[in-house]
């Protein structure tokens, strides 16, 4: 038996195989990159540029240069938003949920803004964390499970750290509530207990790792652009007046965290 | 779409060439592997041939075209023709003229198939020893066809014999398959029966970890036929692909087309005949996963429904002239999203009709004339034939709409001598339904926009003319034919928005224009130990959509320059038989990242311009040995094949990422398909 096996896979080897291309790329325009967030606790705003594909490093320098006004257009005041040491436009003053905002960027004689309405924070975020059986590789599973503000229909940013560092997004569609929640579920590595012969890659989670989900409300429709910027689709502008990439959000920031322990996975 | 095909039409008014009735001698004589050859198309057929563009398949040179784990596929010798191509490298999906292989329309016996493909598009879902015709009409297609913007391809399964019982089975690495006809009352009634399985899932379910896990195909044709009386004939055809596959209940993917079709052919007097066709198709295709407690499924149908009269009027020898009508009913799903027990959904229907008159006739010594007058009313239907549920996602349009339009369609042949001809053609075809592609290739779940308020028809203009020669006694006939056409609401994805962004497909797609232009050139060997052909095509396609790339005109994603085929069959001995194919194919356009940056530390994409660049060409080298031998009851036929005999990696997707080792350096890569790839078959036929 396990000989058909051999040749099948075997067979299979043969049939694909991956190799990295050699591409002359063409250069481009550099872009402004805005990256808003408003929460509880204020207003962060980062301007980057994109970097030549071919660069091998990704430039991460922040403009420090630029105006950034911050419009609460509901209380009716502006406040100016100034760089810190590491180029981080802030203001420590409170998001209020149900404010109108408008985000104003001056970089090299062009003009950028957004305007956003706070949203409500959701009610809830969960982690749960299962097993899944894939032709005899016990796969780990994580649920998410965001509990939304019951009132308004808004989707969801989750964004998941391992250890601090980025692993993953999702969006969670606020059409699709379930039982008073949204769920989405990922697979995050193999049963470590378990010689499967597959080799985790650097995204797979290993026993004792501190997984963080961090949630923002936001628009419907936002997660059109969440997701093409995930799958490389080509994100369309989030803002108005001369075209740049990035976004703004504007909600309370929800969060919680759990340490990964395959053990305790029930089943 | 319209999809009639009437074998036994173009068997009547074929000309017998010597070749042909030597072969129907032959048939009538011994049953063996040759049987086939009745379908052959001679070089004087194609010379006389009055339309332009159209090409019947040698299906004698089927084991030319790449033989994929032993299966040889009508499609893949088809993207070996002049015009035609591969859709991707192995896949089983073919484009013509600039076309995708969504603008073809698909017909076998009347039924039109929808992604008639197997295994996400490796093999077509034809089997080779069902069909017993196969033509290609790539040029002003006939008027009784409709919906298709750039071909037909118009096949028919194989009736059964009237007198004697027939069998054929093959064993393959990778699917095996049986045929059986013969006469359920002699002469009078027949029935014609051909299957075929994939088996892997059988081999692999052995092993206790696999046990859960299915992945099959099947598809199954048949042909039952009543000889009423003298002239007058009931066919009943049914057809079914499926492919299944499932991952110990986690996650589940199956689609595949389920076809009937009833066709009376009477001959009312010597002059006229009568053709009455009814048809039905269901296409379906069904992508489920159940993670943890999450259960999220895709549905989606295209249900199509058609009756069909033609009258066909033989004025005299050399003067046909048809008149025809149609109506069919189109009922569209276009990816129903359920996420445990909610459900977002999309649903059109529509009600087409179409009239028709058709004259073929020779209108002076030299000059033949194929032509043809199409009008059609697509009506898009509202109340309860639509359905739109997502209640946060703008309404769609979901109101009346009615598209009416002329579409001329005509070739003329100037006889230079009867040896050398030249043709000219123009012709205008619509298609109702957008199929918008997911990736490089068709899949079974790619979205389809049905005509509506907000979406139009598609509409093309070509204008095509060739030259066409042959030798006296026919051992190499030659063609070159250059094509322009116009293409009218061509549709495609909005910059950022992809298969699944929202249920209202409407409001992520953009109308533009797009043309295409190219010359085909090919050579063929007829006759001797040694035949086959060379094909050249060069071609450009290009896309012009506003708000995307910058308002500017953009290669189509099937644009690709050059196209080589060259193709031979040898016959060694009377036992064994080589047959083989080298095909060169231009890269395919690519979308490349023009700058990066970070987001919340995930490396993001930014993209300047739509198909800037280009994949690297692909080719590669086919052969096929084949040892028959016939026996007293029966013949048997060893095949053994080997797929891309120098194991050139041809570009079957790049994609970009991160390096593992320096995630902020982008890499492109290429992933290949099927470098050097053997197989064997064995046939027996009785």
């Amino acid at each position: 038996m396990k000989k058909i096996l051999y040749i099948i896979v075997g067979c299979f080897t043969f049939i694909s195989c991956q190799k990295e291309l050699d591409i002359d790329f063409q250069s481009a325009e550099q872009q402004l990159v805005i990256e808003a967030r408003m929460n509880q606790n204020g207003t962060e705003v980062s301007i980057t540029t994109t970097t030549p594909i071919d660069a091998p490093k990704i430039d991460t320098l922040r403009i420090k240069g630029a105006e950034v006004r911050l419009h609460d257009l509901t209380a009716n005041n502006t406040e100016t938003l100034s760089a810190d040491q590491i180029g981080v436009y802030r203001s420590s003053t409170p998001g209020v949920v149900g404010h109108k905002y408008q985000l104003e960027v001056k970089h090299n004689g062009k003009n950028y803004s957004k305007m956003l309405t706070m949203a409500p924070a959701a009610l809830g975020v969960r982690l749960d964390f299962g097993w899944m059986n894939m032709a005899g590789i016990r796969v780990a599973l994580m649920q998410v499970s965001v509990f939304p503000y019951p009132e308004e229909t808004y989707s969801y940013w989750v964004r998941i750290y391992r250890n601090g560092k980025h692993l993953a997004w999702i969006c969670a569609c606020g059409e699709l509530v379930e039982n008073g929640r949204i769920s989405a579920t990922m697979m995050v590595g193999t049963d470590p207990t378990q010689d499967s012969g597959m080799v985790n890659d650097s995204n797979s989670m290993q026993d004792g790792d501190l997984i963080t989900a961090e949630v923002y409300t936001v628009p419907l429709g936002m997660e059109d652009y969440l997701n093409s910027v995930k799958n490389s689709t080509g994100a369309h502008s989030q803002f108005s007046g001369a075209f740049c990439l990035g976004y703004m959000v504007a909600s309370p920031l929800l969060s919680t965290s759990t340490t990964f322990r395959p053990s305790q996975i029930p089943g | 779409m319209n999809k009639l095909s009437i074998p036994a039409l173009t068997l009547s008014v074929a000309t017998l060439t010597p070749a042909l009735l030597q072969a129907k001698e032959k048939k009538d004589t011994i049953t063996n592997l040759e049987e086939i050859v009745i379908t052959e198309q001679s070089a004087r057929q194609r010379i006389a041939n009055a339309r332009l563009g159209s090409e019947t398949l040698d299906l004698k040179l089927m084991n030319a075209a790449p033989v994929l784990f032993g299966e040889a596929d009508i499609v893949k010798t088809l993207a070996l023709m002049p015009g035609v191509r591969a859709e991707n490298e192995g896949m089983g999906g073919f484009e013509v003229r600039g076309g995708s292989s969504y603008e073809n329309l698909i017909s076998l016996d009347g039924m039109t198939l929808y992604n008639p493909s197997h295994m996400m598009g490796i093999f077509s879902t034809f089997n080779n020893d069902a069909i017993g015709h196969a033509v290609l009409h790539k040029g002003p297609i006939p008027a009784n066809f409709g919906g298709a913007a750039s071909s037909v391809l118009e096949t028919s399964v194989k009736p059964g014999d009237m007198t004697r019982y027939h069998g054929t089975a093959t064993i393959g690495l990778l699917s095996s398959k049986a045929a059986f006809e013969g006469p359920l009352v002699k002469d009078k009634l027949s029935l014609a029966v051909a299957a075929r399985r994939s088996y892997a899932d059988l081999v692999i379910g052995l092993h206790p970890d696999y046990k859960d896990n299915k992945g099959y195909f099947y598809d199954v044709n048949a042909k039952l036929r009543w000889k009423i009386g003298r002239g007058n004939t009931l066919d009943i055809s049914g057809f079914r692909a499926s492919d299944n596959n499932d991952m110990s209940g986690l996650m589940y993917i199956k689609w595949g087309n389920s076809a009937g079709n009833l066709n009376w052919n009477l001959r009312a007097s010597d002059n006229l005949s009568f053709i009455t066709n009814a048809s039905a198709t269901h296409y379906d295709a069904d992508l489920s996963q159940t993670l943890m407690d999450m259960k999220q499924r895709v549905v989606m149908y295209i249900h199509d429904y058609s009756a069909t009269e033609r009258a066909i009027w033989n004025l005299s020898n050399n003067h046909t002239l048809e008149f025809g009508a149609r109506t069919g009913y189109y009922g569209v799903q276009s990816g129903e999203m359920q996420v445990n027990s909610q459900t977002l959904r999309q649903r059109r229907a529509a009600w087409e009709n179409a009239v028709w008159m058709a004259f073929d006739a020779r209108v002076a010594p030299r000059i033949s004339v194929s032509a043809g007058l199409r009008f059609s009313s697509f009506n898009s239907l509202n109340g309860k034939y639509s359905e739109f549920v997502s209640p946060d996602e703008p309404m769609p349009d979901h109101s009346f709409k009615r598209y009416q339009s002329l579409e001329p369609r005509m070739s003329a042949k100037y006889e230079l001598s009867e040896l050398h001809n030249i043709k000219a053609g123009y012709s205008i075809t619509t298609q109702p339904l957008h199929f918008l592609r997911t990736s490089f290739s068709s899949f079974p779940f790619d979205r389809v926009a049905i005509s509506s308020p907000s979406v139009k028809q598609e509409k093309a203009y070509q204008y095509s003319a060739s030259y066409a020669g042959m030798v006296e006694d026919g051992a190499w006939d030659w063609s070159i034919e250059g094509y322009y056409k116009n293409l009218e609401n061509v549709y495609d994805y909005r910059d950022g928005y992809s298969v699944f962004s929202r249920v209202n497909l409407e409001s992520i797609i953009l109308a533009g224009k797009g043309r295409s232009y190219g010359l085909e050139v090919i050579l063929r060997r007829n006759i001797g130990r040694f035949t086959g052909w060379v094909a050249y095509t060069l071609s450009k396609t290009e896309s012009k959509i506003a708000g995307i790339n910058n308002d500017e005109w953009y290669r189509a994603s099937n644009d690709r320059r050059h196209d080589v085929s060259i193709v031979g069959a040898c016959s060694v001995n009377d036992k064994w038989s080589l047959t083989g194919s080298w095909t060169y194919l231009s890269g395919k356009p690519l979308t490349a990242p023009a700058g990066k940056y970070l987001i919340d530390g995930q490396v993001c994409f930014y993209y300047s311009g739509r198909n800037t660049y280009q994949t690297p060409p692909s080719h590669r080298l086919d052969i096929t040995a084949t040892y028959s031998k016939t026996y007293k009851h029966f013949s048997s036929q060893l095949a053994f094949g080997v797929y891309n005999v120098y194991a050139r990696q041809n570009p079957f997707i790049v994609y970009f990422e991160s390096d593992p080792s320096n995630p902020d350096r982008i890499v492109a890569k290429q992933l290949s398909l099927f470098a050097f790839l053997p197989s064997v078959s064995y046939t027996i036929k009785f």
